[in-house]
């Protein structure tokens, strides 16, 4: 199913998915950061998937991404992608570091990263399991730091390269330090986006 | 007579979700799309509930609260929000909401809530 094939309410659940999903995610960063963490309202595109890359800035952008597959009774690859600048200032947020002080990561602090994304993720899928009345259940998730271009390349090859429509839900954390913007990248694989309005009851 | 509710949410898709699950126990629906919105409405029809989201675009819920509550200290106002942080659950019920329902919702759960906040004496 393509963007331009959705009707106005079917966009709008989308959205409002994109939207819970973002609410829950910023309650579990708050969780682990052990501090309110306030959300813009997220901004929640659909776009081609040949547009991806155009979100933050185009295939060259360096971003740190963290990719899992969605199992369950629907199925697609899920994204947590971070600029360089906001990545970098989401380890000082979660090492409560002054802001600009990490420069590089090293494997650890991958691993803390890759984590934190874990739980976003999660927390997002739960809130469309429970608003669409489905199971969800993320895979293991893996950090790249590389090209735009590069790890879209990668997460659509795992869909089968037949995905069509990816749901952006772009969105600034922020505590009283710093403002991280973030995005996670929905990409349905094919039939998945029609069980999910179907289950919504918006077909 | 039927009790009047104003939904306040951005999403079409909510407010239709909210409006389908409680026109059908025969509550009087009215919608509002954002913070400023849902006060103009409020002054406009003085429903007995109101149901708000907290992020909206032009302004939030929670300034929407406290301007209500201003201009009506009898205002009952029910948030219903996906962000869920206690903190934020906390700074809701200080700023004079009934209650707090977090999103995604069970619509029994919905109706339990509208129901004892309808039952309740507003904080002043």
């Amino acid at each position: 199913m393509r963007p331009e094939n959705l009707s106005e309410i079917q966009i709008d659940a989308l959205r409002e998915l994109g939207s819970v999903g973002a609410g829950h995610a910023a309650t579990a960063l708050s969780q682990l950061l052990d501090h309110m963490v306030d959300i813009t309202v997220p901004e929640v595109r659909l776009v081609p998937v040949s547009d991806v890359p155009m979100v933050f800035g185009g295939p060259e952008t360096l971003v740190g991404a963290v990719y899992c597959r969605m199992l369950g009774d629907i199925a697609g690859s899920m994204l947590f992608i971070a600029p360089q600048k906001a990545l970098l200032a989401l380890v000082d947020m979660l090492r409560s570091r002054e802001i600009g002080a990490t420069k590089t990561l090293n494997a650890e602090e991958e691993a803390l990263v890759t984590h934190c994304a874990s739980i976003l993720i999660s927390a997002y899928l739960a809130a469309i399991a429970r608003m669409a009345d489905i199971n969800l259940l993320p895979s293991v998730s893996a950090f790249a730091f590389d090209m735009m271009g590069a790890i879209l390349e990668v997460a659509s090859s795992e869909s089968g390269m037949k995905v069509d429509t990816a749901i952006v839900v772009l969105t600034s954390f922020s505590d009283e330090h710093a403002a991280v913007d973030a995005a996670l990248f929905y990409l349905p694989d094919p039939d998945s986006l029609e069980v999910l309005l179907g289950k919504l009851g918006i077909v | 007579m039927s009790k009047t509710v104003l939904v306040v949410d951005d999403a079409a898709f909510m407010r239709m979700m909210i409006r389908d699950i409680l026109a059908k126990e025969g509550y009087v629906i009215y919608e509002a799309v954002n913070g400023r919105d849902a006060i103009e409405k409020y002054v406009e029809i003085r429903p007995d509930l109101v149901t708000m989201d907290i992020t909206m675009p032009e302004m939030s819920g929670l300034e929407a609260l406290r301007e209500i509550r201003l201009k009506d200290p009898a205002a009952r106002v029910l948030i219903v929000s996906a962000m869920g942080q206690q903190r934020m659950i906390v700074e809701a019920l200080e700023s004079g909401a009934m209650d707090f329902l977090v999103k995604p919702f069970q619509p029994t759960k919905v109706l339990e809530t509208v129901k004892k906040c309808l039952q309740s004496t507003p904080r002043h």
